[in-house]
């Protein structure tokens, strides 16, 4: 996730949500998924290639993805990611299931501060 | 799924990861060039962005694959270029094997029929095998076994009655072989 090696993903999870999530919005290929979320994060988050293409092969055959060839406007071949309903259904948990650590997480933080 | 469309898929799968790849780098190059990059520079950085190609390729293959009998394979097929590129080492090898794996196949078929498996014999338990127990015959010679059935031994005649008194009976589980040298001799007492 982010550039240094210590902090390769933000935590379990992390990269596949935003995929979903973004894959959500529209079906992309692998470089726009990439500078969306780099943009959407104001820069905060930037996607490793070296991350990125396992972590789609991987949602790709738990069939939260799937990935339609096509040919590009420069007439070079794509793969466009698009989600499948079982990867809106993962998403929906594993949202669930964010917000939930998000809130116990900022709890013990404003805990800590008091 | 049959084998030949686990394979066709596999292939395919591995296309798709190379497409997806040139297909990042080749919009990261059209990119850098919409900035003012020469091509050549463009390439160049957009492949040190992107980072190790192979690597990641294989990386994302890896995904798809069984990953510990693939590598199984993978180190299979090496042993076996190796070995055919050294045949010396190869045959020294094989030649090695096969006589350690000889020599212990023949010590065991010895050792099976000899003491684990029972003889061929009717009644192999009660075969008994006969020394001699006289020690005013020290120098006699020893290593004659008298071998007998055990019914014999212990059997009413007085021919064997006699012999019991100078042979001593011990289940050693051998061929009767010297009966009738037995019988002589117990006559003979």
């Amino acid at each position: 996730m982010a550039r240094n090696p210590e902090h390769r993903d933000l935590f379990p999870g992390a990269l596949e949500i935003m995929i979903l999530q973004s894959l959500r919005l529209k079906p992309m290929h692998g470089y726009a998924l990439v500078k969306h979320i780099k943009q959407v994060s104001d820069n905060l988050l930037q996607v490793e290639e070296g991350s990125l293409y396992p972590a789609l092969q991987r949602m790709l055959k738990e069939g939260l993805l799937e990935a339609q060839t096509g040919i590009s406007a420069k007439g070079r071949p794509t793969r466009i990611y698009r989600l499948t309903a079982a990867g809106i259904r993962h998403l929906e948990s594993e949202v669930v299931r964010f917000e939930r650590m998000f809130a116990g997480f900022t709890r013990v933080l404003a805990a800590a501060k008091a | 799924v049959s084998r030949f469309s686990r394979f066709f898929f596999k292939n395919r799968r591995c296309d798709d990861i190379s497409v997806s790849i040139q297909e990042h780098i080749d919009k990261r190059i059209d990119e850098l060039m919409k900035e003012g990059a020469s091509r050549e520079e463009a390439e160049r950085t957009a492949r040190r962005d992107f980072g190790n190609v192979t690597l990641l390729r294989e990386r994302s293959r890896e995904v798809w694959q069984w990953q510990r009998l693939e590598s199984l394979l993978v180190d299979l097929k090496h042993v076996c270029r190796r070995l055919w590129r050294s045949p010396g080492f190869t045959i020294t090898v094989v030649l090695t094997l096969a006589i350690g794996i000889g020599a212990n196949t023949a010590v065991f078929s010895v050792l099976n029929s000899v003491l684990i498996r029972p003889l061929s014999y009717p009644e192999p338990q009660q075969l008994v095998a006969m020394r001699l127990n006289a020690p005013a015959r020290q120098g006699w010679p020893t290593s004659g076994m008298n071998y007998a059935y055990r019914p014999r031994c212990i059997s009413p005649s007085p021919r064997i009655t006699v012999a019991s008194n100078r042979w001593v009976c011990g289940c050693l589980g051998l061929q009767a072989s010297r009966e009738s040298h037995n019988r002589s001799r117990s006559t003979q007492r």
